[in-house]
């Protein structure tokens, strides 16, 4: 390179333009006009293939786009030329090649008259099990999206939407985020039918319905809304398809269950989710029967359980899985660490700060002597340490698994022992973000730890400033707002406030076979889960002979 | 479409319900808040030892007061105390009682806030502005009015258990301080004295004249009457218990000197080596009552202006109302002197509110149906 090359290079005094840029000047609307392929084309199919294959060429890009193949043929039966068109990859060639393909051209040699070619195709010459006609055009492009074949064939305005579904997918697998020791180890995966069918082998009830829509103008994402006609309130199933219709022409692009839920939930800007997402299908099955309406949207492994309550925060499949006293004592566990996780750093700043009487004097003597070397007060003390704590568990979600290891070592390290040799901390303070790291874990669903997570730092914020006047005013401030929460159309509180003593699963869950009602607050259509008959051979005046005999050895 | 969506949500609000556990445990704690303050003190200073029993006797006075509201609310159901005096006494009449309503329910916030303020900062925040702790109380009036009156009484559903243990608590723990014959004599000051207190101090259970401004709401509408007396009765029950806790653990003449009882009252609380001083725990429950038994009176001033004034939307006002509260509270000049014109100056009138006018306008109601018989 020459001499004056590098000069120029370093020493470049003109300004000069930027090779490429999307600056106002680069969008012309006159150039470009926006293509709108709605109004180009009509709505139905046309008796023309020709014509036909034009319109669905523009709609689809071709010849620009790759992936949408039209393969031209003939059926050799009926004399008649026709085409298919499918999106390469999501559909599946061995199905096309000897279900669609095989049949047409190969198989069916006798000659078959008759004016409607695409109903002897459809009665005759296609095998696949699921097969269907349309006039519409947005049926067409909406199967091909979806991955089926469709077949045109000259002189029909029909097309045939034959199922050729098939990509690669992961398979089933055990929930990630909902692990249960006992219960079934099945979670959802991204593949929308494996998960209303792993719905369905749950409650094999001919009045459980899965109704299908689309949602998001670009994404057309597959929705399923499930619930059992006869359980669920018909208002309550009308309200949320409501909610999901005025937004299914709206936005652009909804693909995970997450952002659904924010579209529909009730109060969006409210710390406390209010709708269960759940990926384990047992549980969404076990919601469908007592009323509840479940959505599930292809491409997302989490379901949404609507409506909900305070439960969210305490309840697990497990629960119902072990016995009624191991089950109740992981709630209580559970009840107890939601307080922990919530409370317990503010507590010690409030007792730090304010109430120092409130402990025994050996114990404050002990605090004091630890935290006599570290320079900070015990507010930025413990705000930096739960700092540094959610930066673990951030950094834990977000590292590439290889170098996983790294961050409990670095996290013990800095957490751990360094924190405190290097005065920074003190080691009773490691021992409270310790407890309440340990007590957020057991919360048992993701969405809720968040709540806890967040209102854990104004919860020590406000015991910083007031001491316990200011942690009991955060507490009453956060039950007002609970209390005034409503998740399609239910008290966020209920069944304690509004009280409902038809249902007993709040904090303690009943005996199995001591639950008589749904939750009554759902005002489902058949309010009785199971009669008293459950267990009759508790019943003393049952007069069968065993209560004699007992009687006799007496 | 904005404005009918807002609309359609406040109509929504406005729809809520009330169950009627959940107006009862309302009712209890607003009557019984106030046990937490200087009531006991007072009525130790009032009657000596008899103190408890001028409770227990202005309560049973206040049960017959309470019967002309109940038949009231009874005979006009889906109205409140104020639609009924303006129904049965005319508009400028009615206006007049409804603005008097406004006026106890003004002065009884501003002197609760004032009161409840001033004890937390003496128990536990002994630095603090008063301001500071009035503002986060406001805070939690304002929201809680905006919310309305059905997520209020939730949350006194939601703590009224917690707070009923924390009475039989500290009610058990001060037992091994206890020394019955401190209720001795058992009349005080004598008969006659005893009965002229009862009757000048049923303003103590004036606070259940909120039922005849929530009553439309509540959803059972024949068990309206019930709560009421369920609710009396229960007020009735913890108050006597916990003065004459307060009178047996300590005598008489320090209970008289002690500006906040209960306080002391927990700090005797001891489990063991370990838990020593628990009264900071006290500050939970106390702090809840604290914001029911505000909030509830709260909701009450607004309610009540607005229905003076013929406003329908009552939360546009709920700010300004808190800062004429939180401003009428600071017009005693200490905390001695808010705790005696609450207890022996401003409280002579209540009762002429909170059972004057339901009897009035009952004897109006009798009359009217008398004249209409007589007439057809």
């Amino acid at each position: 390179m020459k001499k004056t090359n590098i000069f120029r290079r370093l020493f470049q005094l003109t300004s000069k333009k930027p090779k490429f840029s999307l600056n106002a000047d680069s969008f012309d609307p006159s150039q470009n006009p926006p293509v709108d392929s709605e109004n180009e084309t009509g709505e139905y199919l046309t008796a023309n293939l020709a014509h036909n294959r034009k319109i669905l060429e523009s709609i689809f890009g071709l010849p620009v786009n790759k992936d949408v193949v039209i393969r031209d043929f003939t059926i050799a039966s009926l004399k008649k030329k026709a085409l298919l068109i499918y999106i390469d990859g999501l559909s599946d060639r061995n199905t096309q090649n000897f279900a669609v393909l095989q049949p047409l051209m190969l198989l069916s040699r006798g000659r078959l008259e008759t004016d409607e070619p695409i109903d002897i195709a459809y009665e005759r010459l296609v095998p696949g099990q699921q097969v269907e006609k349309s006039k519409k055009l947005e049926d067409v492009i909406n199967g091909i999206l979806d991955g089926s074949t469709a077949l045109l064939i000259d002189g029909s305005d029909e097309a045939i939407i034959i199922d050729t579904k098939g990509w690669e997918h992961r398979g089933v697998d055990r929930p990630t985020n909902e692990p249960v020791v006992r219960g079934p180890q099945e979670g959802f995966n991204e593949t929308f039918r494996a998960n209303t069918a792993s719905i369905r082998r749950y409650i094999k009830d001919p009045k459980l319905i899965t109704e299908i829509m689309r949602i998001g103008k670009r994404s057309r994402t597959l929705l399923a809304l499930l619930y059992i006609k006869d359980i669920a309130n018909p208002r309550l199933v009308k309200e949320v398809k409501r909610r999901i219709e005025s937004i299914s022409q709206t936005t652009d692009y909804i693909v995970e269950t997450g952002s659904l839920e924010e579209f529909i939930e009730d109060h969006p800007r409210s710390l406390v989710p209010q709708m269960l997402s759940t990926e384990r299908p047992d549980r969404v099955a076990a919601h469908l029967r007592e009323g509840y309406v479940a959505i599930v949207m292809a491409n997302s492994p989490f379901a949404l359980v609507l409506p909900t309550n305070f439960s969210i925060f305490l309840h697990a499949a497990e629960d119902y899985y072990l016995r009624w006293p191991f089950g109740n004592f992981i709630r209580l566990l559970r009840s107890i660490s939601i307080f922990i996780a919530l409370l317990l750093p503010s507590f010690y700043i409030a007792v730090v700060n304010y109430h120092q009487e409130m402990i025994p004097t050996d114990l404050m003597l002990a605090m004091t002597a630890a935290r006599e070397a570290v320079p900070f007060p015990a507010l930025v003390e413990i705000l930096f340490m739960e700092f540094s704590f959610e930066l673990i568990r951030e950094a834990g979600v977000r590292v590439p698994s290889i170098i996983g290891p790294t961050i409990g070592i670095v996290g013990a390290l800095i957490l751990g022992q360094a924190a405190v040799s290097a005065s920074i901390v003190s080691p009773i303070l490691i021992i409270i973000i310790a407890i309440t790291a340990l007590a957020s874990f057991v919360v048992p669903n993701y969405n809720a730890t968040f709540t806890i997570r967040i209102l854990r730092f104004l919860f020590i914020i406000l015991a910083g400033f007031l001491g316990f006047f200011g942690v009991s005013f955060g507490v009453f401030l956060m039950t007002l707002h609970i209390a005034n929460l409503n998740s399609f159309g239910i008290p966020f509180l209920t069944p304690i406030a509004p009280y409902h003593p038809e249902n007993k699963d709040r904090v303690i869950r009943p005996r199995a076979y001591d639950q008589p009602n749904r939750p009554v607050f759902l005002r489902p259509l058949d309010w009785i889960l199971q009669k008293d008959i459950s267990r009759p051979w508790d019943n003393s005046d049952a007069s069968d002979g065993n209560e004699r005999d007992d009687d006799d050895e007496e | 479409m904005h404005q009918t969506g807002t609309k359609e949500m406040m109509m929504m609000k406005n729809d809520m319900m009330i169950g009627h556990r959940e107006a009862l445990t309302l009712l209890v704690t607003l009557m019984s808040g106030q046990v937490f303050l200087s009531m006991p003190r007072n009525m130790a200073l009032l009657g000596d030892t008899a103190g408890w029993l001028i409770v227990l006797l202005s309560g049973i006075f206040s049960l017959i007061g309470y019967y002309f509201l109940a038949s009231l609310l009874k005979e006009y159901p889906g109205l409140d105390i104020l639609q009924i005096s303006q129904s049965l006494c005319g508009k400028y009449l009615g206006t007049l009682f409804s603005i008097i309503f406004f006026l106890f329910f003004l002065s009884i916030s501003s002197l609760m806030l004032r009161q409840f303020a001033e004890s937390f900062i003496i128990s536990i925040l002994p630095n603090t502005p008063i301001s500071i702790v009035c503002f986060f109380f406001l805070f939690l009036l304002v929201y809680g009015a905006i919310q309305g009156i059905e997520t209020l009484t939730r949350v006194a559903w939601f703590f009224g258990p917690y707070l009923l243990l924390a009475f039989i608590v500290t009610i058990g723990f001060s037992m091994p301080y206890a020394d019955l014959q401190l209720l001795l004599p058992i009349l005080g000051k004598g008969p006659l004295t005893l009965l002229k207190h009862s009757v000048f101090h049923i303003s103590l259970f004036s606070n259940v004249i909120l039922l005849g401004v929530i009553a439309p709401k509540i959803r059972e509408q024949d068990k309206v009457s019930r709560i009421g007396l369920y609710s009396l009765i229960l007020a009735i029950v913890i108050n006597t218990l916990v003065t004459a806790t307060v009178l047996i653990t300590f005598n008489y003449t320090s209970t008289s000197k002690l500006v906040f009882p209960i306080f002391q009252l927990t700090r005797l609380i001891t489990l063991g080596e370990f838990i020593q001083r628990t009264e900071a725990i006290f500050v939970f429950l106390w702090f809840f009552t604290a914001a029911i038994l505000m909030g509830g009176m709260f909701y009450g001033t607004v309610i009540s202006f607005s229905h003076s004034f013929g406003i329908t939307n009552y939360r546009p006002l709920v700010f300004a109302m808190a800062i004429l509260i939180f401003t009428i509270s600071l017009f005693p000049s200490s905390m001695t002197e808010t705790v005696d014109l609450d207890a022996f100056i401003v409280s002579k009138y209540y009762p002429l509110v909170t059972f004057g006018i339901p009897l009035l306008l009952w004897i109006v109601s009798r009359l009217k149906k008398k004249g209409i018989n007589t007439n057809g």
